[in-house]
């Protein structure tokens, strides 16, 4: 797909994509990843609904829009999940993203020990 | 008839049984309530026909090795006249099989036959993949029988150094003075009576606490349970002896679930006694201690012929430091200017040499810069490329000619 929103914030990429792929099922938001240590978490916040299909993580983002934010978990309380204001950051700045269907993903590192693609978590 | 579908309550009810187990041993904020304890263990025994026993509450599962050790091998040579020789006396053999044939024949295996006459098929594959096997292997598989196999195995090769990392500082000190150069012997733990347990009470719970199924045994379950959460980690159940094991104080793992920490221990007791893993794998506590007092050297890890040693000392010093030790050289740059006009500058590095315990390869990185902090980023790539955007690009879903974003944080 050419001309489609693409975007990395730490760990995190997403894409546009044309569709929430079928069989994607409705699932609770969460945190889109989040750092075993740090107690940072990359999260998805304003008109979004999340999906999940074979570990995907899919979001559809309604005519609101959404704020992609990366933000320490003691700055983040239930009422944040419907706001696309900005939140206290942690390290990498926030992003709006427009209406529209994104898949995520979590950059993977090379284990030369495992020899396997191995997720980033900071 | 059978149940052959759960109402969105009862469907809810899964995560949050399933959560309450993990969460009673992983939360590592329950400690054992002796009292309790106490009860259900007497109850046990008395289930099982046995008198009730000599109940004895240590720290660690490595403390009630001790422990064990000492009751039935050191007292009994070293003071053969005094009270302790009498409770020696009075200690029969090791009973986990009893127990573990009784609970499970007369509780265990009983409830699961009513869950199969009334149940349907479809609810108890649900039930026992959510529930049961999702608990068996966060906390049967991943952490009891982690740790029960590092002291067995520890015991058994008679490796003290790693048997009490904190030797020096603690309560390890007297004991190995008490035991001086005798070996210690390992002795089987409960196959009830334990946190390896929790898949199957809790896969019976939901169905009971739901009343989704009614049995005469319950009774006799709920005593079981209440002896699970009583804050028992394990147990050594000798006829007349029962050797008790307080929870953990810290349990870190990772993402898989898998006992994993490059910072310290991944497992900790009250007493000190302590693991190191990382993905897992029980590696030796000295890789931490030298890890940060500075004395992993590049001479120290090229002369290492343990590769999961090896393996080891890569994840606790961090790429970063890895990099550094090993004195990796830039051999690929490239700029890409990103669909947004920010340009991004990244770096290709390899080790000069070769290293056999990772198939006769570099050691290879990319280098990255956050255009947040400025902070330089290291991911390690596969050691065939040449080309730094090939090699960022395979640590993505995109391909090299689409690496270039329009939102960069």
């Amino acid at each position: 797909m050419k001309n489609v929103l693409r975007g990395h914030q730490g760990d995190v990429q997403f894409t546009g994509i044309k569709s929430i792929p079928t069989g994607a099922k409705k699932i609770a938001n969460k945190p889109i990843a989040l750092g075993e240590h740090s107690g940072h978490m990359h999260v998805l916040t304003g008109d979004v609904q999340m999906f999940e299909i074979e570990g995907r993580i899919i979001c559809a983002v309604g005519a609101d829009g959404a704020r992609l934010q990366h933000v320490h978990e003691s700055n983040f309380s239930e009422a944040c999940w419907k706001t696309t204001n900005e939140l206290q950051k942690a390290d990498h700045n926030s992003h709006l993203l427009p209406e529209g269907n994104y898949e995520f993903y979590i950059q993977n590192s090379y284990n030369p020990y495992s020899r396997l693609m191995e997720q980033v978590i900071d | 008839m059978k149940l052959e579908t759960l109402t969105p309550a009862q469907e809810a009810k899964i995560p949050e049984i399933r959560n309450y187990w993990l969460n009673y041993i992983l939360s590592c904020q329950n400690r054992l309530d002796k009292e309790k304890a106490r009860k259900g263990i007497e109850w046990m025994y008395n289930y099982c026909g046995k008198k009730p026993p000599i109940i004895i509450f240590m720290d660690s599962p490595f403390g009630c090795q001790v422990a064990a050790n000492f009751f039935l091998k050191f007292f009994e040579n070293k003071h053969p006249a005094n009270i302790w020789a009498n409770i020696r006396a009075n200690i029969g053999a090791n009973i986990w099989d009893n127990i573990w044939a009784n609970i499970r024949a007369n509780i265990g295996d009983n409830i699961r036959d009513n869950i199969w006459a009334n149940i349907g098929d479809n609810i108890r594959d649900n039930i026992r993949d959510n529930i049961r096997a999702n608990i068996r292997a966060n906390i049967g598989d991943n952490i009891r029988a982690n740790i029960g196999d590092n002291i067995r195995d520890n015991i058994r090769a008679n490796i003290r150094d790693n048997i009490g990392a904190n030797i020096g500082a603690n309560i390890w000190d007297n004991i190995w003075a008490n035991i001086g150069d005798n070996k210690l012997t390992h002795y089987e733990t409960s196959w009830m009576g334990n946190v390896g347990n929790y898949g199957w009470v809790a896969y019976i719970d939901y169905f009971l606490q739901l009343k989704l199924i009614h049995s005469d045994r319950e009774k006799d379950f709920n005593a079981f349970k209440d002896l699970l959460l009583s804050g028992v980690f394990d147990m050594i159940q000798f006829d007349g002896l029962c050797i008790v094991s307080d929870m953990p104080t810290q349990i870190v793992r990772n993402a898989a679930g898998r006992l994993h920490n490059p910072n310290g221990p991944s497992v900790e007791f009250k007493d000190g006694w302590c693991q190191y893993n990382i993905n897992g794998r029980i590696l030796p506590s000295w890789i931490w201690e030298k890890a940060a007092s500075g004395e992993i050297t590049k001479e120290l890890f090229l002369t290492e012929s343990n590769s999961e040693i090896k393996g080891g000392i890569y994840e606790v010093m961090g790429q970063k430091r890895m990099m550094d030790l090993l004195g990796a050289i830039e051999v690929d740059t490239r700029t890409i200017t990103h669909r947004n006009g920010d340009l991004e500058v990244l770096s290709l590095l390899k080790t000069k040499e070769r290293f056999q315990e990772i198939g006769n390869e570099p050691f290879a990185w990319v280098k990255m810069i956050c255009p947040s902090t400025g902070t330089q980023y290291l991911q390690g790539v596969e050691p065939h490329h040449t080309n730094a955007l090939d090699a960022i690009a395979s640590l993505s879903p995109f391909k090299a000619e689409e690496y270039s974003f329009d939102l960069r944080s």
